[in-house]
C-alpha cells in the first residue's frame, strides 16, 4: 500500500443523541447520547474494524454510515461528497456503492422471495443494467453456492449458506464499501472460517472497502488492517490493527483483549492479571 | 473400583426413525471438569437434556444413564425432580427463558431451596441472599427484590447460577452459558463458574461450540459429531494432537489468533446434514478429505477402548 490512500468514509464530530420515552409528566425526557464526538477516517481499500460491547455505539456508526440514520451533530463524506443530511436526491451513487451484511440471514432475507430474486432485486431497485441472469449466476458463483440454489427459498438453507445469499445480495450492485454487522456471531466456529474466507477473498477479488462491526475481537484482529475500538459511544483507541492488538494504550481495550478466549486456555489467568482483584461483579451493570 | 459420578451407555435419543443421538457412551468423574464440543445439530443439547431426563415428549430415549450408582433412565418423573436442581443441576443459554419474569430473583432462588426440603420459608429467604452475594452481585438484600427484567443479561445468569448451585450438586451441566454474552461479560461469568464449581466441589460438564472456552475452563474433552462421540480425551493432549479429521478441523477454524489473515484459515467443508441424512458408515465421512471406501461400509469404533486419548476414526490424523 505504497500509494497515498484518499478517505473513502470520513466523519467529522458525530454526535447521535436519541430520545427516550417520556417517563414523567414533570421531567423534561431524557436522551440517550449513542455516539459523542466520533470522528473517524476509512482509507479506501482498507478493511476497517470496529469493535465494541453491546450499546457501545459501533451499530448506530455503521447506519450512519450507510445514511440509514443521521447524525445529530457532525458530517459525514462519502468519496468527498457530504452525507449527512442529505436528501435521497443527494445522495447520489450512496445506495448502490455502499452495501451491508447483516448478522441474522433468517430476518435479513425475505422468506417468501427466490434466491435469484433476493439477489436480482438491488440490481432492479437500483437501475443496474446488464444481463440479470447472468449477473446472478455469476455471484452464486462467487459466493460458492450452486446454480441450482437459485429456484430455492432461503429457509432451504443452512445459516453460513443464507450469509453467503446475503453476501451475494450485497454484491449485486458492484458497491464500492461493504459495511458488516457482526457478519459471522450467528455461525459455528466451522462456517465462520469459511464466511470469513470467503469475504477475505471478494474484498481482493472485487477491490472493496470493508468496514466490519463486531464485538469479537478476534475476529476483527483477524480480518481487519484497522481497528477501531469503541466505549460508550466514543472511539476510545484507533489504529493498525497490529499496533492497537499488541500494544493497546487504553484500559479499555486492555481488558478487551484480556477478555477473548484462546485456545491455549489462558484466558482465565489474564482476566485475573488485568482486572486484579476488583471482581464485584458490577462490570455488567446495563 | 470407585463408581463414576455418571456414567452414560449406549445412550440414544431417537425422534420416529431417526436417530438424533446415537449410542453414547462416556463417564465423568466426581470433580473433574470436561467439556462437550461440536457444532449446532450434533447432539450436544441433546444428549444432555436426555442425561436430565427432559428430551421432548415425542423423542424415545434408551441406553442408561448411571448418575450416582443409581439409572435415571425409565425412573418416574417424580424421583427425578428430587435429583434436578438438587445434586444435578443445569444453565442453559438464554437466561430470560430460565427466570420467572413476574417473580422476585430472591424468591425464585429460595424456591428451589424450599422445593428441596432444605430450608424453611424465613431460613430460604436468607440463604438467597447468601447465594445472590456468593455469585458476586452488588447489593445482595437490595438485588433479591428485583425482578428479571431489572437485571442486565450478565447478571441474569448469576442468578441463574445462584438457583442452580442453590442445592447440593454434584454436577453442574452448562449448556452455552455464555453465548448471550458480551465477551467481558463472558469472561467474568467463566472466572465466577471456576472458582464457585472448585469452591463447591461440583463436577462441571460444559457444552460449546467454542472450543476457546472449553480450553479455558475444562480438562477433559468429548468431541461429538452426528450423534456420536468421535474423540475423548484430555483437553491439553486432543487439542495438541486432535486425532479425529473433524476435531482437527474444530480446532484450525477456531485458531484465529494463530493467523494473520493472509492465508486462508483452514477448516471443514460444506456443513452438518439434518438429523437422519447423516451417511451410513462413517459419520463424518462426506465432510472428510480422508474418506475412502472403509469408510463407506463400516462405522469406526472407538479406540483404543478405555485408553486415556480415544478416537472413532479409521484414518486418524498422523502427528509424526
Amino acid at each position: 500500500m505504497g500509494r497515498p490512500m484518499t478517505a473513502l468514509f470520513r466523519g467529522v464530530g458525530i454526535t447521535r443523541r436519541f430520545r427516550l420515552p417520556r417517563r414523567s409528566l414533570l421531567e423534561p425526557v431524557e436522551s440517550l447520547t449513542a455516539l459523542d464526538n466520533v470522528s473517524i477516517e476509512i482509507p479506501t481499500g482498507a478493511k476497517f474494524g470496529v469493535v465494541g460491547e453491546s450499546g457501545s455505539g459501533k451499530s448506530t456508526l455503521a447506519r450512519i454510515l450507510l445514511a440509514l440514520d443521521q447524525p445529530t451533530e457532525g458530517e459525514v463524506y462519502f468519496d468527498g461528497r457530504i452525507i449527512s443530511g442529505a436528501s435521497p436526491g443527494e445522495l447520489g451513487d450512496l445506495r448502490r456503492d455502499v452495501q451491508v451484511v447483516l448478522q441474522d440471514p433468517r430476518s435479513s432475507l425475505n422468506p417468501r422471495m427466490r434466491v435469484f430474486e433476493i439477489i436480482a432485486e438491488p440490481l432492479r431497485s437500483l437501475g443496474v443494467a446488464g444481463d440479470e441472469r447472468g449477473r446472478v449466476l455469476e455471484l452464486l458463483d462467487a459466493v460458492g453456492l450452486s446454480t441450482a440454489s437459485m429456484d430455492r427459498y432461503p429457509h432451504q438453507f443452512s445459516g453460513g449458506q443464507r450469509q453467503r445469499i446475503a453476501i451475494a445480495r450485497a454484491l449485486a450492485p458492484h458497491p464500492r464499501a461493504i459495511i458488516a454487522d457482526e457478519p459471522v456471531s450467528a455461525l459455528d466456529v466451522s462456517v465462520r472460517a469459511q464466511i470469513l474466507n470467503l469475504l477475505q477473498d471478494l474484498v481482493r477479488d472485487f477491490g472493496l472497502t470493508l468496514v466490519m462491526v463486531s464485538h469479537d475481537l478476534s475476529v476483527i484482529r483477524y480480518l481487519c488492517d484497522y481497528t477501531a475500538v469503541m466505549y460508550n459511544g466514543e472511539i476510545v483507541e484507533s489504529g493498525p490493527s497490529e499496533r492497537v492488538h499488541e500494544n493497546p494504550t487504553q484500559d479499555y481495550t486492555r481488558r478487551l483483549l484480556a477478555a477473548i478466549p484462546t485456545m491455549d486456555g489462558s484466558l482465565l489467568e489474564r482476566v485475573r492479571a488485568v482486572e486484579g482483584d476488583d471482581r464485584e461483579g458490577e462490570h455488567d451493570e446495563t | 473400583m470407585v463408581v463414576a459420578l455418571l456414567e452414560v451407555k449406549d445412550l440414544t435419543v431417537r425422534f420416529g426413525d431417526d436417530e438424533a443421538v446415537r449410542g453414547v457412551s462416556f463417564s465423568l468423574d466426581s470433580g473433574v471438569r470436561t467439556g462437550l464440543i461440536g457444532e449446532s445439530g450434533c447432539g450436544k443439547s441433546l444428549t444432555a437434556l436426555a442425561i436430565l431426563g427432559l428430551a421432548p415428549t415425542t423423542a424415545t430415549v434408551t441406553g442408561s444413564v448411571r448418575f450416582e450408582g443409581e439409572e435415571l433412565i425409565g425412573r418416574p418423573e417424580r424421583e427425578l425432580c428430587r435429583l434436578r436442581g438438587n445434586r444435578l443441576t443445569v444453565v442453559f443459554q438464554e437466561p430470560m427463558s430460565a427466570l420467572n419474569p413476574l417473580m422476585k430473583v430472591g424468591r425464585q432462588i429460595a424456591e428451589v431451596l424450599e422445593v428441596h426440603d432444605k430450608a424453611g420459608r424465613g431460613e430460604a429467604r436468607r440463604r438467597a441472599i447468601d447465594l445472590i452475594e456468593m455469585v458476586r452481585l452488588p447489593d445482595p438484600s437490595r438485588t433479591a427484590h428485583k425482578y428479571p427484567h431489572q437485571l442486565s443479561g450478565g447478571q441474569r445468569q448469576r442468578i441463574v447460577l445462584a438457583m442452580a448451585l442453590a442445592g447440593d450438586p454434584a454436577l453442574l451441566i452448562a449448556d452455552e452459558p455464555t453465548t448471550a454474552l458480551d465477551v467481558t461479560v463472558q469472561a467474568d461469568i467463566l472466572l465466577l463458574l471456576d472458582d464457585l464449581v472448585r469452591d463447591l466441589d461440583t463436577s462441571l460438564l460444559l457444552i460449546s461450540h467454542d472450543l476457546s472456552l472449553v480450553a479455558s475452563l475444562c480438562e477433559e474433552l468429548l468431541v461429538m459429531y452426528g450423534g456420536t462421540i468421535v474423540e475423548r480425551g484430555r483437553v491439553s493432549e486432543v487439542f495438541a494432537r486432535p486425532l479425529h479429521p473433524y476435531t482437527a478441523g474444530l480446532h484450525s477454524a477456531s485458531s484465529l489468533e494463530h493467523s494473520d489473515g493472509t492465508d486462508d484459515l483452514r477448516t471443514i467443508e460444506g456443513s452438518v446434514p439434518p438429523i437422519g441424512q447423516f451417511p451410513g458408515g462413517c459419520v463424518f465421512r462426506n465432510r472428510c478429505e480422508y474418506a475412502d471406501e472403509v469408510c463407506l461400509g463400516v462405522p469406526p469404533l472407538r479406540v483404543p477402548p478405555g485408553e486415556p486419548h480415544e478416537v472413532a476414526c479409521h484414518h486418524p490424523v498422523s502427528h509424526d
